[in-house]
């Protein structure tokens, strides 16, 4: 070891650096999860599931499974009016009672006073205060509770429209109105009623709480929390339930039991905590957590196994003499195998802790650095910022890191050591230890046609075996980590988008618009939505598409040859036989197919036109109905089941060409017209084909194998028009397409609670691809693999570095005799230049293979965990490893080189004989 | 006519009190086709000399003239040329390339220097060197006198100007380290070849036309034993 410092520092380097990476693996997960899982539980909470409405029969239930380890109550106890509010626009308070494991699980931040302890104790909002209400705490608040509904008064007015509320109110009809509803006050449209549950008391204001983040600021009523104490939870008859789980008990299939359990009754998953503990109800979440572990783990140890054990293997090679020594004194193999394990040990004992802190080092500075992408991901910055960041160590992660870098390095040494314990004193001390009685014959043709320094790299790359072999595997393992590792990313990224766009009929890309409103209200009702969102200080816009999911029928030939042979492909599968064209025919008798519409707002038609190169006013001629035809699609054995048949394997197949039709071509699209209930023949021309590739930028469409037509606004209300559109039954469904300005607004959050509050079919959607928890998953998993990219090429580079500087050092006697020679540094440069030529050549055929090989090992396992899922192979991953490789090797090589020609060679030559 | 002149060649390792001179201000000259031996005890500095004197080494003073020219004033590259096409080095312990065939060996320097390959010159050294039965061998298969007789075959086989040999038997049992230097001898007798050579055996040195002695650095005694290419005195 100390002959050889830069050697032994590399080693020791390299074990650090797999240990540290392992810290950042194990320990890094939990660190970067517990923080995930700290900002999740403080937007929603720390409950894992909550049932809403639920009796006492269904809590045994619930309380009887074997994951549930803690419930707590809570019910919402109604208004109440507050007379000392300082704010005329919110006269009541709404008052809700928790039990208390509620304060704790549902973040209720105290800002002075204590919790409620007793049932006539309660806590106000800081909000209230805020408005300039006259209270404080020890003050008494006399309630009377309630619940409020609507009376239309006016008998001029058809019907009186609340957008943002969903509810349209005629004269003299009464609707409830949800509890963020605002106060209106007296008017001549409606009469605000108030229904007394019965439940009155007098509360003493305990506390004053940070106001809740579901309240609303336009809502009537601030919020107030009272006890719900266990004898008054006895007494209800319907509660709110707050659950929280043993994770460490949960079954794959918990999600879909709970679910089964709560019946007709409302259940929510804290999704955002489930899925950062890697127990999301969605299971693909979990199985990414692990196959990302997994993948990192063995990644990491394969490159840490070949640095180790290539350093171990150039020490045997150094000083195979002194081996030789040792045997030839009566050193027994198992001596001699001790010399290299004790070295191992010895390194790991220092590099051990110092990858362990070196990681946490990394972990803490990775945190920091990535906290506000993780934050800007999860759309979560403003709560994030309560967080700290702090290192999750458990002796469990620990002993895991320990253990697995002990088996890496021991692994690592093995090898050598065992090929040191079986090799002879003669060999050593000679150092032929490749024995070899081949002859070589003198290639004319090859120094004729390279010259000297061709003859002498081909016979040095040819002729010294296990040399050149370490160099190419070092190469050709740098190529796989990085390949593999870019594969690793675009398959979980793949996983995920498919996922989610594979569910997704189309995503619009939130540069264009921030959210879609989705309702089932005709599009006169959407316009004074629009009209109302527009006026919302926060709103850059708003505009109005629609779509229609299986909107008309083709006659079959429009499909085109691809489709059908796709579709044939999956019914063989099914019947596990060849069916000919009349079989086919036979199972799938169908005339005709359905298309798809989408119909989108003028700039965004303008936009698609040019992405595929069309004119765009032609898109809007009524007269002449066109439209933007989605050339792709997808089916698999998956999307096209056949009732009680189980396909013989699992087949996706990408379509270029759902249709055989071209540019300018009519197509024929019947609809359903309903007022006369009757088919009715329409036709639409193609006036361009899109691609993904081309409107990514905009729109993409999820894997559907139907025709996708994108159409103008006054096309889509030829169309209605034709199927002549009830308000109830639109052949093509409005939805709003909004874009904020950033200015501060809640009209997200009444649009939400819109949507959460009424049974109206409603939904808000976040188009950001960021906005879901999967999607931050991607970015948070896309950000962890460029860093594990990132610093496993430093394990795979340090032992390239090793290598190479190894190969060119370890034959510093050989070098300086080729000068001795006569050979000029230029001539060595060439020299060593072909042969990182032939090595490159040789490590990229065998990364192509091993690649190769563990990339078709990783699909395989993708398609059997994930389904329908083809991962693209990595070529431009492939090719910047490529490259990143032969300039490594060559700058190195000739960096090397030039250290070496630097050397006295006089020294050099004799240094080998002593 | 003379080949090789130094002039007040010193060579110093170290600086300060770990200061040693290896060579002390030698001076002398060879004339072409001698064979000069070098005798002198370990550590006398008569490898250094010889190292030196091929351009492999560096003195610290002085200078060198083979044929007229001042190796040492050459750069890098001009002294790489030099040495493939003037000098033939044959060391103790072979130095050859592991890498490469008998006949790959012999015919390196040729090959460096760019020009064609000729055969016949190269069967004549093999045979001569008792290797046709090893040519497509490499040194890892070969016996130390064959190594030996490889490493003499790559520095005969350009022509060289001078011939420098360290100790070329000192590592040879006395049969192989008889015919080595029956070898050399050969080639500076029928060729008129240059040769330096460095010996610990008197017996060896007692062959050459001249004997240099060295110790501490300097020539201590430079004697003729016979004429050039001639029986003895």
């Amino acid at each position: 070891m100390k002959r050889n410092k830069k050697r032994t520092a590399t080693t020791f380097f390299g074990i650090a650096f797999m240990v540290l990476l392992m810290t950042c693996v194990f320990v890094g997960k939990d660190t970067g999860l517990g923080y995930l899982e700290q900002v999740a539980s403080l937007k929603e909470g720390k409950w894992h599931v909550s049932f809403y409405n639920i009796d006492k029969e269904k809590l045994e239930e619930i309380r009887r499974l074997p994951y549930v380890k803690e419930t707590a109550a809570s019910e919402n106890l109604g208004n109440t009016v507050f007379d000392k509010s300082g704010n005329a626009e919110r006269p009541y308070l709404n008052v809700k009672g928790y039990s208390k494991s509620c304060f704790d699980w549902m973040n209720i931040e105290l800002v002075s006073g204590r919790l409620p302890e007793r049932k006539d104790e309660m806590l106000i909002s800081r909000k209230a205060l805020e408005d300039g209400a006259n209270i404080a705490v020890g003050d008494v608040v006399n309630a009377e509770f309630f619940h409020r509904s609507i009376t239309g008064t006016d008998q001029e007015a058809i019907e009186t429209v609340f957008p943002l509320a969903g509810i349209i109110l005629k004269y003299g009809e009464t609707k409830k109105v949800p509890e963020d509803f605002p106060y209106y006050g007296e008017n001549s449209s409606f009469r605000e009623n108030r229904e007394y549950t019965g439940g009155k008391g007098s509360y003493r204001i305990t506390g004053i709480m940070e106001t809740p983040g579901y309240e609303q600021s336009s809502a009537a009523g601030y919020t107030a929390i009272a006890l719900l104490t266990d004898e008054r939870a006895e007494t209800l008859e319907n509660f709110n339930l707050s659950v929280m789980l043993n994770l460490e008990m949960l079954p794959d299939e918990y999600a879909v039991s709970l679910r089964e359990l709560a019946g007709s009754d409302s259940i929510d998953f804290n999704n955002y905590l489930l899925a950062f503990s890697a127990n999301s109800s969605e299971s693909t979440l979990n199985a990414i957590v692990r196959f990302m572990t997994v993948l990192f783990t063995a990644l990491i140890m394969l490159c840490s196994v070949l640095l180790i054990y290539n350093v171990f293997h150039m020490s045997f090679q150094e000083r195979s003499k002194y081996l030789g020594m040792l045997c030839s004194v009566g050193a027994t193999g198992r001596q001699k195998r001790s010399s290299i394990y004790f070295e191992a040990v010895y390194l790991l004992i220092f590099a051990m802790p110092a990858g362990i802190l070196g990681g946490m080092g990394v972990i803490w500075t990775a945190m920091q650095l990535l906290r506000p992408l993780l934050d800007e991901f999860m759309g979560l910055e403003e709560i994030a910022k309560k967080c700290s960041v702090s290192v999750h160590i458990s002796v469990d992660n620990i002993f895991i890191t320990a253990a697995v870098s002990i088996v890496t390095v021991l692994l690592a040494a093995w090898l050598p050591a065992r090929k040191i314990g079986k090799i002879g004193p003669i060999e050593c001390i000679r150092g032929n230890t490749e024995k070899r009685q081949r002859k070589f014959a003198m290639n004319p043709a090859v120094w004729k046609r390279w010259g000297v320094e061709g003859m002498l790299a081909v016979n040095t790359l040819t002729r010294r075996g296990k040399k050149a072999r370490a160099m190419v595997t070092a190469l050709a393992v740098f190529m796989v980590i990085l390949v593999v590792t870019a594969f690793g990313s675009s398959a979980v990224h793949k996983i995920m988008r498919e996922k989610i766009n594979g569910d997704d009929l189309f995503s619009v890309s939130e540069e264009r618009y921030d959210y879609t409103f989705y309702g089932n209200a005709y599009t006169p009702v959407y316009e004074e939505v629009m009209e109302e969102i527009q006026k919302d200080a926060g709103v850059e816009k708003a505009v109005l598409w629609g779509d229609g999911i299986f909107a008309g029928t083709v006659p079959r030939e429009v499909y085109g040859k691809e489709f059908w042979e796709s579709l044939k492909d999956v019914y063989q599968l099914n019947y596990r036989k060849e069916l000919s064209e009349e079989e086919f025919r036979d199972k799938y008798p169908a005339d005709t197919e359905n298309v798809n519409i989408l119909e989108v707002d003028p700039g965004m038609l303008d936009q698609l036109a040019e992405a595929a190169g069309v004119d765009a006013g032609a898109l809007t001629d009524a007269g002449r109905p066109s439209a933007l035809v989605m050339k792709e699609g997808a089916i698999s054995t998956d999307s096209h089941t056949i009732w009680g048949m189980e396909p013989e394997r699992y087949r996706y197949y990408h379509i270029e060409n759902l249709t055989d039709y071209r540019q300018g071509e009519k197509m024929p699209v019947s609809f359903y017209n309903e007022g006369k209930d009757e088919i009715v023949d329409y036709s639409v021309e193609i006036a361009g084909f899109i691609k993904s590739e081309q409107i990514k930028r905009y729109i993409s469409f999820g894997k559907s194998s139907n025709l996708w037509l994108i159409i103008s606004r006054e096309i889509a209300e030829e169309i209605r028009a034709v199927a002549d559109s009830s308000e109830d039954n639109s052949v093509i469904h409005p939805f709003l397409m909004i874009k904020m300005n950033g200015e501060p607004t809640d009209l997200i959050d009444r649009l939400s609670s819109l949507c959460d509050n009424v049974d109206n079919g409603m939904m808000l959607g976040k188009n950001a691809y960021a906005a879901t928890i999967a999607r931050s998953l991607v970015q948070i998993a896309d950000i962890l693999l460029g860093c594990f990219v990132a610093l496993s090429s430093v394990i795979c580079l340090l032992n390239l570095v090793n290598s190479v500087k190894g190969w060119i050092g370890g034959r510093a006697q050989e070098l300086a005799v080729l000068r001795s020679a006569g050979m000029t540094e230029g001539q060595m440069r060439k020299m060593v230049l072909f042969e990182c030529m032939g090595i490159f050549v040789q490590a990229l055929a065998l990364a192509g293979i091993c690649s190769g090989l563990i990339i078709h090992v990783i699909r395989k396992g993708v398609e059997i965990i994930f389904g329908n899922i083809i991962v693209p192979l990595p070529a431009a991953g492939g090719g910047a490893a490529a490259l990143l490789a032969a300039a490594g090797l060559v700058g190195i090589a000739v960096y090397s080189l030039k250290s070496e020609c630097g050397k006295d060679m006089f020294e050099s030559i004799r240094s080998e004989n002593t | 006519m003379e080949i090789l002149r130094c002039e007040n060649l010193s060579k110093i390792y170290g600086s300060g009190n770990t200061c040693v001179k290896a060579l002390d201000s030698i001076s002398f000259s060879v004339e072409g086709g001698e064979f000069v031996s070098i005798v002198g005890p370990s550590g006398s500095g008569k490898s250094t000399l010889l190292h030196i004197l091929g351009g492999v080494d560096k003195p610290t003073e002085g200078k060198v003239l083979i044929g007229g020219t001042d190796i040492h004033g050459l750069s890098e590259n001009k002294l790489a040329v030099f040495r493939r096409r003037q000098i033939g080095l044959i060391y103790q312990f072979y130095n050859l390339l592991p890498v490469l065939n008998v006949d790959e060996n012999i015919v390196l320097p040729h090959l460096l220097d760019g020009r064609e390959l000729d055969r016949q010159r190269l069967n004549m050294i093999v045979e001569q060197m008792g290797l046709a039965d090893r040519r497509n061998n490499l040194p890892g298969q070969l016996s130390g006198g064959q190594q030996q007789r490889v490493s003499i075959g790559r520095a005969l086989y350009n022509h060289p100007a001078i011939v420098l040999a360290d100790e070329p038997t000192g590592n040879l049992d006395r049969k192989n380290g008889e015919e080595i230097v029956r070898l050399l001898k050969k080639s500076n007798r029928n060729q008129k070849q240059t040769l330096l050579l460095i010996t610990h055996d008197e017996s060896i040195a007692l062959q050459a036309d001249r004997m240099l002695s060295i110790e501490d650095g300097r020539i201590t005694r430079d004697e003729r034993i016979r004429m050039t290419g001639g029986e003895g005195l």
